[in-house]
């Protein structure tokens, strides 16, 4: 039996722990601010010799070994379901997370593209994110046309840059393994990567021109 | 009610307006006497509360307190409309809303939110928004949605005419002052600790659990009439978690509502209404809403439980722990 | 089944991108769809068999405030109906006969009572259905007031309570006598007033074919109503009621039931040019999602009095009729598939009636 903790509940002094997810400090206590399983890593301070039995991960929170010059790591994760264990709804894009999004609307400035997945974790709402011209590619900037690399209804993976203004957030593709990866031609039908600037239809064999991101 | 112009997104009653059912009494004696509870004045109801059943939200949570039933959901964090009156938000904005049902009160209300509505949801925000750690997520909205399924409230004698001798009166039995506020209260204090524990299911990161907690004063029947002073401070008698009925022969005072974070002692929500005395300075004030801060703490183990009740299904469910966990034993939780 | 790669058919160097699962239902819902529905036996994402519907609960009478009320749950669906009668006087002069008449054609029923002026408003007649929606029932659906979808629904709902013909509308009306419970004198008594019925259907769970639940909601509320006696008071010269709630609403005899499908398109690989397509029995809102068209059959059941069984606990002994068919978009529904989809209409209103009849109607 696993004992959960629930928002408000005192972990530990502060001078103990190196507070990570989960958790806030507060008068010198460290407070979970989730409802979850309190995590601590490393397990315990690596450096202690003598316990060796606090692998048995019951002692290791409420007594942390004081000889440890890096104090453990604590902190407080919502378990969930390995059916979605890929889903966080309170997931949100942040500066260099890995994003996958939809491209919504494109105009010779920008691609407006719909965020979905952050880091691997689909999130709880899609968000708005732009591309602009000059974040499309890494070299010959000048020459790149939105037309060309991108049109509605791409799946794209791109990096976020910046938080944006209130409504969109900054995303690139300036990179080889970004650019996009699912994409339906002109007709409707799947493509699939040839190089790194053009998609063939499976069906039709047409090439389109898109900026393809190096298929890992 | 006279017909006003037709709301045009909904099914309209016909043109002539409708009234509620007026209930004819042949004497005010035969009014249904409310039902007295046998609790105790210090024990709060039995607090029914679950949480995640509403699958497509981010959390969600389901009271029940006697009549009063109520549903919240919490959505997002999600971006922020895209208005170009919404400015760049370094901390998330939280919404919160509270609307009845239009069946859970004695008047049916209309789909449009009134004041008493508007007004408890921004007593909601005023209880949460402290406890969340909005700068955990930027850019982004917070909507806290409440919506009164039930509710305890006047009751039917609100439309009811007595007939006696001959003669209608429309004098309702069991008005007394700030009746609408000690309903209101009790609606509060639940949409307080339900949204607490759909905030909580959510995962949205929080410094504590807020639960409500609701107390209101009562003093004899007979001292209120004859403004008696003096002794009927010693005669109060504090009900936690009032019924809308007073008890036999007492006259309510004043009703204390608050949102409490019990793990930090810390109020973040104070709603004091009726009449309250200052001549013994605010030993009045104070006894109040010690007592419903005591209110508050026992709907803080209801809450609790209710908080881990999803993540305890997953537990159980999986079987998993995560790597390396460690036990934590020496916590103690107030309330 | 936990790897699933939209793979080119055909050519050279397929790239290897791979999602798992969850990732791939979101980014590309119709292939995540078509890879389930196409395997066999086709299975839907959720468990179920295309031609399996959710189980439900019903429960009414729970709501302390309403006249008559029913909370439904089916799967992630949840609804609550409250209904709560409100008094219409009729004003002196007033040819009383017009609020008595669903007599409009099911398609301009909106328009019944009165006018439906310019701007698309309408005042409607005694029975008044509503869905709200902006309730936090689901992310997808915004806040606010009501949008296309919780619109589109009061209107479906006003046009089933018409074209069922559900209320009895003579029932509702209030007389000038004490004794208002509609002797053989009717004729001779004055109708001062009527019930006005307000249906009001809040979701509070959103995960596709709310129609149903909506519905279904309704009929049980309905059927649960019971009205405090209200009469015409000669000296006061208005309606009074009296305060026990014993009058009960009187619906028709056979109760009408709905039950929606979502076709959805399987694009054939092979021969790209022949498209086929599944049918969805109660859709969930990811299936709605991908729908390209919605089929609703509405059947009404009753007890058949030449099989006398038990009325409480019917088991068999229901006669079920097809009232009316309804589809929306779309050519891809042939008639076989429609047949068969009449067979799990029925079988399901009888499931609604058997459940409703096993809920207990109120005390008296």
């Amino acid at each position: 039996m696993t004992s959960l903790v629930v928002p408000g509940q005192p972990l530990g002094l502060a001078s103990a722990y190196i507070p990570g997810p989960g958790v806030h400090i507060f008068n010198g206590q460290i407070i979970a601010s989730l409802v979850g399983q309190v995590v601590t890593s490393p397990q315990a301070s690596t450096t202690s010799t003598s316990t060796s039995t606090t692998s048995s991960t019951s002692t290791s929170t409420s007594k942390p070994t004081s000889t440890t010059s890096i104090p453990p790591t604590i902190s407080v994760q919502k378990p969930v379901l390995t059916t979605d264990e890929e889903t966080n709804a309170t997931l949100l894009p942040e500066v260099s997370s890995t994003v996958l999004c939809r491209i919504t609307r494109i105009n010779p400035r920008q691609a407006t593209a719909s965020i979905f997945i952050v880091n691997n974790h689909i999130c709880g709402d899609e968000f708005q994110g732009v591309i602009r011209v000059q974040d499309v590619r890494l070299t010959e900037v000048d020459k790149v046309k939105i037309f060309n690399s991108f049109r509605p209804g791409d799946i794209v993976r791109a990096r976020v840059i910046s938080l944006g203004d209130q409504s969109n957030y900054y995303l690139s593709t300036a990179s080889n393994e970004l650019g996009v990866i699912m994409a339906d031609s002109e007709m409707g039908d799947p493509m699939y990567p040839i190089n790194w600037k053009e998609m063939k239809s499976s069906r039709t064999g047409v090439v389109e021109e898109r900026k393809v991101a190096k298929p890992f | 009610m006279a017909a006003k112009a037709p709301d045009r997104r909904r099914n309209n009653p016909p043109s002539h307006g409708t009234t509620p059912p007026v209930f004819l009494s042949s004497s005010s004696l035969e009014a249904a006497k409310p039902k007295q509870s046998s609790r105790p004045p210090d024990e709060i109801r039995k607090i029914f509360l679950r949480t995640g059943l509403i699958s497509s939200v981010t959390g969600s949570s389901f009271l029940e307190i006697a009549p009063l039933k109520l549903s919240v959901s919490v959505l997002g964090p999600r971006p922020l409309p895209r208005t170009s009156s919404t400015p760049f938000a370094a901390q998330a904005i939280l919404t919160t809303e509270v609307k009845f049902a239009p069946f859970a009160s004695t008047v049916r209300r209309g789909y449009l939110r009134d004041s008493s509505e508007r007004d408890l949801g921004s007593r909601l925000y005023q209880a949460l928004v402290g406890a969340i750690r909005r700068e955990l997520y930027p850019k982004s909205r917070i909507e806290v949605v409440v919506t009164i399924l039930d509710s305890e409230d006047e009751g039917d004698d609100v439309n009811t005419v007595y007939i006696e001798e001959g003669k209608t009166t429309v004098e309702t039995k069991f008005w007394d002052a700030g009746r609408s506020e000690r309903a209101l209260g009790v609606v509060l204090a639940g949409c307080i600790t339900a949204a607490s524990a759909a905030l909580a299911d959510a995962g949205i990161e929080m410094f504590d659990l807020v639960s409500g907690g609701v107390a209101t004063s009562f003093v004899d029947e007979a001292n209120s009439k004859g403004k008696a002073k003096g002794d009927a401070v010693s005669n109060k008698l504090y009900v936690r978690d009032p019924a809308f009925a007073p008890p036999e022969g007492k006259t309510p005072l004043a009703t204390c509502v608050l949102g409490y974070m019990a793990a930090r002692d810390e109020i973040s929500e104070l709603w004091i209404s009726g009449k309250i005395g200052t001549k013994n300075g605010t030993t009045e004030i104070d006894e109040l809403v010690d007592e419903a801060i005591a209110a508050a703490r026992s709907a803080r183990g209801v809450l609790n439980e209710a908080a881990k009740e999803r993540v305890q299904f997953i537990v159980d469910k999986t079987g998993t722990a995560p790597p390396s966990k460690g036990e934590s034993t020496d916590v103690e939780m107030s309330g | 089944m936990s790897i699933l790669t939209p793979q080119p058919a055909g050519d050279s160097l397929p790239p290897p991108l791979t999602f798992s699962t969850s990732l791939f239902r979101q980014i590309s819902p119709a292939l995540y769809l078509e890879r389930h529905l196409t395997h066999s036996p086709p299975t839907r994402p959720n468990g179920r068999s295309p031609s399996q519907c959710r189980d439900f609960t019903l429960t009414t009478n729970s709501l302390s405030h309403a006249h008559g009320s029913a909370v439904v749950r089916a799967g992630d669906t949840a609804v609550v109906c409250g209904i709560r009668g409100e008094i219409l006087t009729v004003a002196p002069g007033d040819d009383p006969s017009r609020f008595e008449s669903y007599h409009c054609p099911p398609t301009s029923a909106t328009h019944a009572c009165g006018s439906r002026g310019a701007g698309g408003a309408s005042w409607g007649g005694l029975i008044i259905p509503n869905v709200e929606l902006s309730t936090g029932c689901s992310k997808k659906y915004p806040l606010g007031p009501p949008g296309g979808l919780a619109q589109t629904l009061s209107d479906q709902l006003h046009e089933l309570v018409n074209v069922t013909k559900l209320v009895s509308l003579d029932s509702l009306r209030i007389y000038d006598s004490d004794d208002g419970s509609g002797s053989s004198l009717a004729s001779t008594k004055k109708i001062k007033g009527y019930w006005s019925l307000y249906l009001d259907v809040l979701c509070i769970s959103l995960d596709g074919n709310i129609l149903d639940a909506a519905w279904y909601a309704i009929v049980a509320a309905l059927k649960s109503s019971r009205l405090p006696l209200a009469s015409w008071n000669q000296t006061e010269e208005r309606i009074f009621c009296q305060a026990l709630l014993n009058h009960p609403i009187s619906l028709r005899q056979s109760l009408p039931f709905t039950t929606t499908f979502a076709l959805i398109p399987l694009p054939n690989s092979e021969n790209h040019r022949k498209e086929t397509a599944i049918l969805l029995n109660d859709p969930d809102s990811y299936e709605e999602g991908e729908a390209c068209e919605i089929l609703t059959i509405l059947c009404t059941t009753e007890f058949d009095p030449a099989q006398g069984d038990s009325p409480r606990f019917p088991l068999a002994g229901l006669r079920t009729r097809v009232e009316k068919i309804e589809k929306r978009g779309g050519w891809n529904i042939g008639l076989t598939q429609i047949e068969s989809c009449l067979d799990l209409a029925t079988s399901k209103a009888a499931r609604y009636f058997q459940s409703l009849a096993k809920e207990q109607p109120a005390p008296l």
